[in-house]
């Protein structure tokens, strides 16, 4: 029990023993999480209390009643069915406005921010059009659409019609089978069909789509034009006619999302109107209509405005005219005119800055909400949430000045106060960040919110500077441009704004086992522990390898089969995403798209290629481990280590011990550290650089974890770092395994800054100690650390700060830790969602100690 | 390859070089804890620095009980034993173990671990150089502790010289129990000297900690007198120190040195230790068992008194916060009001 001391008068003056946060007396360490939860109205508290969660644990939805809505697979079929014989893009926009047209739509108790995507808040859309197998997944399930008939009906109406279906045949069913198996790699981004995006919101909240229409449509007028000069030259003019497709599909969606958001107006006038008995609320609703009315047809003028069109433009672009994961946007600056129109100037909408935060906490309990229709597989590996929702701050702008303003510590202030998991945050971390809101940067970790995760901004500016080279219509991101970025997921940073944003996955997302690759390729190709066939080329047994570098070259082998293998995949359903599952409204957001009369899925200025390798870590510190005892000092030869392997070390416990005791990454140790480094480096990204993808760009290596390090953990069998099989493979990107950094977090970061060449984003996982950061030192010594962080040239880092006792005390009385959120990989999970086996491997990260845990809750200076 | 240097110095065991480390003084920094010290202070939480040679860890809770230490001990000093309710455990016999460490090389679950290393002044160094960024960061550096740096003065004195030509800054931790003449080489290589208090009391101190106070009392007098930076740490430990007496005579021993003080710590009594004493086979020997680690209220009297005698940079338990420039000595009074 933290309790804190009386105050004394001395010389005069009444000084007080202040905690660094007052709320935190008098809590039991294995509570505090619980106690800091403080939603800042008690609207917000409302509606957290009553929040529809879509999060899912071991792949089981865990609030009841949440289940797959059958409204969009209906009205998407009819749609389909009616727009027969029209160009296939129009066909979408046309399936598009059915939906906007004809769903049900909702208005929830309390909400100012309105909008949903499906006919029932429990309820998620399903996607027939991009998956017979995802949505094969839910008939199989307790969560399946009903009536069942109906959606069986549709969804064997839709098979050969289907994303998968097309793009399977143009695979060898060998290789289809492979990768089926998820155990080399990810399935193929075609078997469930979801997309990765950065919509432009600019264009919504600066233009208004009634400009967007108008632009289109004089495109349109010019490009009849164009098409009927004299004389005719069909070699030139008819490349008019997919432009005046794609330009007329634009229109039909902007009219249609216009129509749709204005249904949501009369609702809420209605509800005004007609049934609202309490005065206040009825106002509300009043300027929530005439807001919806006005936008997202016009340009924004206050902050309710930006809000409410931004989070329209999410629901179309994410959720209704395709499934996209993600919530990418930069949105300190999306919405900072707005804030300084409604806050600082008060033209419009007058606001002060904590209606601003009740704003952003209203937005992510939407985010919350909002359900995404993952496949069981993929609910799985996202345990304790609903999506991967990730938004992106700070950093510099255009100009190099610092990317802070007051809007990014309201959202910092908004998440930190309604603790919920989603979305996520990335804060670009630069030197020129003013300190107000680094303080609120770490005022979010140490509550352990395990967000913001920080990205180095001159890495990532770097990075667009870099990708714009290989533009194939050379227009990348300019210099100034490359200030534009934020995560497009997790991990990766894309650019945002106006134009050149990334608008399908086929760029990135998916990953590679590298773990499952090495055991593979100590059997010749043969996956003997979890699949049991020929995972790859026959490269040759273990025994055959005289060195290391033979070694290394078979795995070179397998790891290249697999990511060309991959990319081919990504790239195959990106041609057929062209042709059938075009996303006008997306389009006519765009500039570039606008301005070329292209569509979005077709349309690439600037390159963004990059693939997860997941359980990198497992095989690096395997590769380590046999070049020391096999290669280097001869102890055991690679017959004896096999048969251990097959045997999961059993009878061969004294071999397991040196094998486990090699040098092992995140020891700043140099023998490791130099092998794992050519790794990275030389294999990993430099094999994947080879690979150029559909934007005419390199592929590079996004070294991650998702949850996928449990899933595929249990797929890969026993290994030569002294892993047992079956046991979870390393839980982020360039993290160390579990338990074997014993140097702390110095040489961690140490050893991580080693690896600078071909990496696109390598993930980070530190643990800190609470009592550190509740120190009032505590913020000085972590922005000490990240300052160095920063010189040392790492991408990214992320914290966990909970304390073991709590995540014990959690497990004991789940019901008690509703509040507690942990880091997982690149988004925070709810910690009692999260299935044992994954809250074990979050306990097991080593807690890094910022010295002897000697005194947990006072750290006082007298006469401050 | 042994260097001339460590022919002529007597070389500590290591125990430890603990990187990032923040409460051995400021900012951040890799402590060098040195195996050996002629005090025996009953509550000492790190029990495994206190004899200069080496020792064995036995944990029990990663013991499997497989009987290979037992068959591999040339001392035969392991036995095998099966608890009443079946979970068998290893009984060392401590007298006989000469810590020759086959039983850790014989041990398949990590059950057993060899405390102290014998490292190369290379060795050490490189690994107290290779967190330079960060001490530059945040005006950090690097601590020796121990057991007692200056039980080791000619390695103390080698390694802190070896540190001040890169320019890093260097706390000692220490009773400073010894004759001035040790310490004085030392003035100029060590940047802060952190000097623990036990007791006022001489009496009580030379009894329960087994050497006298005078010579400790004395040498803080010095270390000011030539101008070094002293740091005091009071470790406030139940029924032993922490009486209304026992303050006043800290306050009044402290009061005179206000001016010239860096800060103090007062680092309240904890039991994290005792596990070592567990995994030592010294249970027997550790006198705190389940005593209550929480503040008392003498600690919040004892800052309030100190802080009314004008000493500033009163810091209780936990964190110390960030250095100065790097490299350069730090301010003798880090809080002026």
């Amino acid at each position: 029990m933290a309790t804190m001391a009386p105050a004394v008068e001395y010389k005069g003056k009444v000084i007080d023993f202040p905690f660094e946060n007052p709320e935190e007396e008098k809590i039991p360490d294995d509570e505090l999480h619980e106690h800091l939860a403080k939603p800042s109205t008690e609207r917000t508290k409302r509606l957290k209390a009553r929040c529809r969660w879509k999060h899912a644990s071991a792949g089981e939805f865990v609030e009841h009643g949440v289940r797959a809505g059958i409204e969009r697979m209906r009205l998407v079929t009819e749609a389909h069915k009616a727009s027969r014989g029209k160009p296939e893009v129009t066909r979408r926009a046309l399936i598009l406005e059915r939906c906007l047209n004809k769903g049900t739509i909702c208005l929830q108790t309390d909400e100012k921010i309105i909008g949903y995507h499906a006919e029932d808040p429990n309820y998620f859309p399903l996607y027939p059009e991009l998956s017979y197998m995802n949505v094969k997944d839910y008939l199989m399930s307790d969560y399946s659409p009903q009536p069942e008939a109906e959606a069986e009906a549709i969804n064997d109406y839709w098979k050969p019609y289907s994303l998968q279906a097309k793009c399977e045949q143009y695979f060898d069913p060998i290789d289809l089978t492979r990768m089926y198996q998820v155990s080399t790699m990810e399935a193929p981004t075609f078997a469930h069909g979801y997309n990765s995006i950065i919509p432009p919101y600019e264009t919504v909240l600066e233009d208004g789509l009634l400009k967007r229409i108008k632009m289109a449509e004089e495109h349109i007028k010019e490009a009849k034009a164009e098409l009927a000069k004299e004389p005719w030259d069909g070699s030139k003019q008819l490349s008019w006619i997919p432009k005046i497709d794609n330009w007329q599909a634009m229109v039909i969606a902007d009219k249609a999302v216009i129509a749709w958001a204005r249904r949501y107006a009369r609702l809420c006038k209605i509800v005004a109107e007609n049934f609202e008995s309490d005065p206040d609320r009825k106002k509300e609703l009043m300027e929530m209509a005439e807001i919806s009315n006005r936008v997202p047809a016009e340009p924004c003028k206050g902050l309710k405005d930006a809000f409410q069109a931004k989070w329209y433009t999410f629901l179309v672009c994410h959720g209704i005219e395709r499934y996209a994961s993600g919530f990418a946007h930069k949105e300190d600056k999306v919405l900072y005119p707005y804030y300084k129109a409604s806050v600082i100037d008060k033209t419009f909408q007058p606001m002060t800055h904590a209606d601003v935060v009740e704003y952003v906490e209203m937005e992510r309990l939407k985010i919350s909400e909002h359900g995404a229709g993952k496949s069981r597989g993929y609910r799985e590996i996202f345990p304790g949430s609903n999506d991967l929702f990730i938004l992106t701050l700070g950093g510099t702008n255009r100009d190099g000045s610092d990317g802070c303003n007051d809007m990014t510590d309201a959202i910092l202030e908004g998440a930190r106060n309604i603790r919920t998991t989603e979305p996520s945050i990335v804060f670009r971390y630069s030197k020129k960040n003013r300190p107000q809101t680094l303080r609120k940067v770490f005022n979010c970790v140490r509550d352990g919110l395990g967000y913001p995760s920080i990205k180095n901004d001159d890495v990532g500016i770097e990075q667009m500077k870099y990708y714009s080279k290989f533009s194939m219509n050379n227009n990348g991101a300019t210099d100034e441009e490359a200030h534009d970025w934020c995560n497009v997921l997790c991990m990766s940073p894309g650019l945002c704004g106006r134009r050149k944003s990334q608008k399908t996955r086929s760029e990135g997302g998916s990953a590679i086992f590298p773990a499952k690759i090495l055991e593979i390729t100590l059997n010749n190709g043969y996956d003997w522990a979890y699949s049991d066939m020929q995972l790859g080329p026959e490269t040759g047994n273990a025994e055959d390898f005289k060195t290391y570098d033979d070694l290394l070259e078979a795995f070179r082998k397998q790891y290249s089969y697999v990511m060309s293998l991959v990319v081919r995949a990504k790239d195959v359903g990106r041609h057929i995403e062209t042709q059938y599952l075009q996303i006008p409204f997306v389009s006519s957001i765009d500039d570039g798209c606008m301005e070329l009369g292209e569509e979005a899925t077709h349309l690439s200025e600037q390159p963004n290629g990059w693939h997860n390798p997941i359980t990198t870590i497992v095989a690096a510190n395997s590769l380590v481990a046999m070049k020391k005892l096999i290669y280097d000092e001869k102890k055991y030869t690679m017959k004896q280590l096999m048969d251990a392997l097959k045997a999961n070390w059993e009878g061969h416990e004294e071999m397991r011990k040196d094998f486990k005791n090699a040098p092992k990454w995140g020891n700043d140790d140099d023998y490791a550290d130099t092998i794992i480094q050519s790794f990275y480096e030389d294999i990993l990204g430099g094999e994947m650089a080879k690979v150029t993808n559909y934007s005419g760009g390199p592929v590079l290596p996004v070294g991650q974890a998702v949850a996928l390090y449990m899933e595929v953990g249990s797929r890969t069998g026993p290994t030569p770092d002294g892993r047992y099989g079956g046991e979870a493979a390393d839980d982020g990107g360039i993290s160390p395994y579990f338990g074997t950094d014993t140097k702390g977090p110095t040489a961690v970061l140490k050893s991580v800054s080693k690896v600078q060449k071909n990496q696109k984003a390598n993930l980070l996982n530190q643990r800190l100690a609470v009592p550190m950061m509740r120190s009032v030192h505590g913020f000085d010594i972590w922005h000490a650390y990240m300052d160095t962080w920063h010189d040392l040239n790492v991408d990214h880092v992320q914290f966990n700060c909970v304390s073991t006792d709590e995540m014990r005390a959690a497990q004991r009385e789940p019901e008690k830790h509703r509040d507690l959120i942990v880091r997982i990989a690149g988004f925070s999970a709810r910690f009692v969602d999260i299935p044992t086996y994954g809250q074990n491997t979050i306990i097991a990260r080593n807690e890094q100690n910022f010295g002897p845990q000697d005194f947990e809750f006072m750290n006082l200076e007298l006469g401050q | 390859m042994v260097s001339n240097e460590q022919q002529t110095i007597k070389m500590p065991l290591i125990t430890e070089i603990q990187r990032f480390c923040l409460q051995d003084g400021p900012g951040i920094r890799t402590t060098v804890f040195m195996k050996g010290c002629p005090l025996h202070c009953p509550w000492c939480h790190n029990p495994e620095t206190q004899n200069r040679k080496r020792e064995i860890y036995y944990y029990p809770n990663l013991c499997t009980g497989c009987g290979r230490c037992v068959e591999v001990c040339p001392q035969e000093a392991c036995t095998l034993e099966i608890g009443s309710d079946g979970t068998p455990s290893i009984k060392i016999d401590r007298d006989q173990c000469i810590a020759c460490t086959s039983c850790v090389d014989a041990c398949m679950s990590g059950a057993r671990e060899a405390v102290g290393q014998m490292l190369t002044m290379d060795e050490i160094l490189r690994e107290c150089l290779s967190d330079q960024p960060f001490y530059k960061r945040s005006g950090g550096g690097v601590t020796l502790s121990g057991g007692d740096p200056l039980y080791f003065p000619d390695f103390s004195l080698a390694l802190s010289r070896r540190l001040k030509e890169k320019g890093i800054h260097v706390a000692m931790e220490t009773s400073c129990f010894p004759n001035f003449k040790v310490i004085r080489p030392l003035l100029d290589t060590i940047d802060l000297f952190i000097v623990d208090i036990k007791s006022m009391d001489p009496v009580k101190h030379r009894q329960a900690i087994g050497w006298p106070l005078e010579p400790i009392l004395e040498n803080i007098g010095l270390l000011i007198e030539n101008d070094a930076n002293v740091r005091i740490h009071l470790p406030i430990i139940p029924d032993f120190n922490d009486s209304a007496d026992d303050c006043r005579a800290y306050v009044n021993f402290l009061a005179p040195y206000a001016e010239m003080l860096t800060g103090v710590d007062i680092l309240p009594f904890h039991a994290y230790g005792e596990g070592k004493y567990n995994f030592l086979g010294r249970t027997e020997t550790y006198a705190y068992k389940g005593v209550e680690d929480k503040p008392g209220e003498q600690i919040r009297i004892l800052a309030r008194e100190l802080s009314k005698a004008g000493i500033v940079g009163i810091n209780v338990g936990g964190v110390v916060g960030m250095g100065t420039e790097k490299g350069e000595r730090p301010q003798r009074r880090e809080v002026v009001n």
